[in-house]
């Protein structure tokens, strides 16, 4: 009898943890609110054709159907997917939006019918029918670039917190295992990144290489990993006394098993609370750098851009600074939120610390 | 005490050179060199490339890395930063003095406002947990807390600066600031320092009256407290003597973290007010490619950090009398 009651709580701790953590996650109405918006922001960005772009989302021309905008959300992608040809006449005149079409032809346009690059004849307009938020110094629509700047965002922040992770996870880990000499030098490297003001590290870091999308992942990855490799120690440290990894020593399991499959899964947790700030940092960092020039390029809608050049056009378009400082604040407010809900949920006990 | 700061300082040594060394690297791999961003106005061919010899020599680039780098830290031994690899060639450290101070007297200012705001707002919010004050102070400072300093600078910038012309936002001084009294002049440099001291120090207000309020509150819960209350001490002696002084030591663990902080994040603040800073000489520099300015300025700021890290942990031990270095 106790021998089945043990199968069935050995079966079902692990899930019925993480039920727990995400019934304690749900009643966390901020937490939901930041998750909601998280998750609204990852649509936004994967689906940022439909929303702004100067092609329309079903058209028929000439008798035949085409789905211009959703054939750009496969190719705006860096996925490698361009089996999906685009046919041509797009961008005729009877598919510009600001033209009367012909009787036969039918087209579905996107929310904002300006692409991100398109440049029209108004420079500097403030908003109106037409252009939501305004154009820019080139005449581009705000609204476009701020909706096609979440992309650059997400994908920075994912990308470049997932680096991060694994360096900080291996490297925590590493040290947190082993102990001894291999955690002093670890530990070591730890404290020196700490005490470089980390901003004046990436920008030395940036000048050298090229500014572009990539090389901003890579860098903020390479100096964002402390925090994570700092909790990821803890958690090894913590859990490798436990009685199950000394079993699982005892059975002669290989370290690097031990390490991934036993512990890891374990020390997961606040690695994951971690991590959530780290993006919400890299989002930080991102517009940063983009604002100093030395990001994601000019013609690219970076947040970072546009608030660039809503700070160069201070005193003619005024009403280009609030869109980009939205974005930001909301993006980073509701990885804050999520972040702390998460705290909260998956361990009550870390509630003080932070 | 003495023994333990002793050893900390020299545990500082290894941690410095890693830092010198990390940077020297980087800064000296990057393409694009001084003698190169000097000449590159240079019209003639053939004078720009004898001119781009002449200085590379001068300011000895043409050795290899390791000798400038090991050079650089037998300079620095004596305390002496080198020349400044720009035109004006005049010593580093001339030139970093003339800006250490703007941006110092910003850290210690944002420090002391944040600290003398967060500590009396931490306070009455967790003693009237979930009342009105609580909920709209904490759902405020949660917002400040999330907007990044220059998402705020910007907005702050058009409507104070621009729009509604309060407060001026370029520059420490007005153009005019020589020909002011003395009255003048101080009101002058307050004037120039409210906006970029706010902007300096609102995130880190916001995130001290959060954690001071959520120690208050693990403590209040402790059970010293229940025996003081039953003890009839009246509440503002429970609060303020017995209670938040033991907030006080996770509070100062956390000031030390607040240097490089505000350090990082002076380079865009400082170039949007045009603030003459430590973080504006440190672009101004990384675009001119003045190596040995930037190795002070790295140099400097790493030190700054660490002695900030010890100065808290010391605290620390004055706080609390359990913890004991030895």
């Amino acid at each position: 009898m106790t021998k089945i009651a043990d199968k069935f709580n050995s079966q079902t701790t692990s899930q019925a943890y993480w039920r727990c953590a995400w019934r304690r996650l749900r009643r966390n109405k901020r937490g939901m609110a930041g998750l909601c918006f998280v998750i609204g922001m990852c649509l936004i960005s994967l689906f940022s054709p439909l929303l702004a772009t100067n092609q329309p989302i079903v058209c028929k021309y000439q008798g035949k159907w085409y789905f211009p905008a959703i054939v750009e959300i496969f190719q705006s992608r860096s996925t490698g997917v361009h089996w999906i040809k685009k046919s041509p006449p797009f961008n005729l005149p009877q598919f510009n939006a600001k033209k009367e079409l012909d009787p036969e032809d039918l087209a579905i346009w996107p929310l904002i019918y300006y692409s991100e690059y398109e440049q029209t004849d108004d420079f500097l307009a403030t908003p109106s029918a037409e252009h939501w938020l305004g154009t820019d110094d080139l005449g581009r629509d705000l609204a476009a670039r701020i909706i096609h700047g979440t992309t650059i965002s997400i994908k920075v922040g994912f990308v470049s917190v997932g680096i991060a992770a694994v360096i900080g996870i291996l490297l925590g880990g590493l040290a947190g295992y082993w102990g001894g000499w291999v955690d002093i030098i670890i530990s070591r490297i730890i404290e020196i990144i700490i005490c470089f003001p980390v901003f004046f590290l990436i920008l030395a870091i940036m000048v050298w290489l090229k500014p572009n999308i990539i090389n901003v992942m890579i860098v903020i990855g390479l100096t964002r990993w402390t925090s994570i490799a700092r909790y990821a120690r803890g958690e090894f440290i913590r859990i490798k006394g436990q009685d199950y990894i000394i079993a699982a020593r005892a059975l002669g399991i290989r370290d690097s098993k031990i390490m991934f499959r036993h512990i890891l899964p374990n020390a997961l947790t606040p690695v994951l609370v971690s991590i959530t700030f780290g993006i919400a940092n890299a989002i930080l960092v991102e517009a940063g750098l983009s604002w100093l020039g030395f990001g994601v390029q000019a013609p690219a809608p970076s947040w970072g851009n546009i608030l660039r050049t809503a700070y160069e056009t201070l005193r003619i378009a005024p009403h280009m600074m609030y869109p980009p400082c939205i974005a930001i604040f909301l993006a980073v407010m509701s990885y804050n939120l999520f972040g702390d809900a998460l705290r909260d949920a998956i361990d009550p006990r870390l509630r003080s610390t932070t | 005490m003495f023994n333990y700061t002793i050893r900390r300082i020299l545990l500082a040594i290894p941690t410095l050179l890693g830092i010198t060394f990390v940077t020297f690297m980087i800064i000296n791999l990057a393409p694009g060199d001084p003698a190169q961003f000097q000449t590159q106005n240079i019209m003639d061919q053939e004078m720009s490339i004898r001119i781009y010899e002449e200085l590379r020599e001068y300011y000895g680039l043409d050795k290899p890395i390791h000798v400038r780098y090991v050079k650089w830290l037998g300079k620095l031994i004596m305390f002496d930063f080198g020349i400044a690899l720009s035109s004006d060639r005049r010593p580093v450290w001339d030139k970093v003095k003339e800006r250490i101070w703007a941006t110092m007297s910003l850290a210690i200012l944002s420090i002391g406002i944040s600290l003398s705001l967060s500590i009396p707002i931490g306070i009455y919010s967790a003693a009237r947990q979930n009342k009105l004050f609580d909920t709209a102070s904490s759902t405020i400072l949660y917002a400040l807390y999330s907007v990044p300093s220059y998402v705020m600078a910007m907005p702050l910038i058009l409507l104070i600066g621009v729009q509604w012309d309060l407060l001026p936002f370029q520059g420490m001084t007005s153009d005019n600031y020589a020909e002011l009294t003395l009255g003048g002049k101080a009101i002058d440099l307050i004037r120039h320092y409210t906006l970029i001291t706010f902007c300096f120090s609102f995130g880190s207000w916001a995130y001290y009256s959060r954690f001071i309020r959520q120690n208050m509150l693990e403590v209040l819960r402790q059970d010293y407290v229940r025996t003081a209350r039953a003890k009839g001490l009246s509440e503002v002696r429970v609060i303020i003597r017995h209670a938040f002084r033991n907030t006080l030591i996770p509070v100062m663990t956390l000031f030390g973290m607040l240097l490089p902080a505000i350090l990082g994040g002076s380079v865009i603040l400082e170039y949007m007010f045009n603030w003459p800073g430590m973080g504006r000489l440190f672009f101004d520099c990384m675009i001119s490619r003045d190596y040995h300015t930037l190795m002070a300025l790295t140099f400097i700021s790493a030190c700054l950090v660490l002695m900030g890290t010890l100065l808290s942990d010391l605290s620390y031990a004055i706080v609390d009398p359990r913890i004991k270095y030895d």
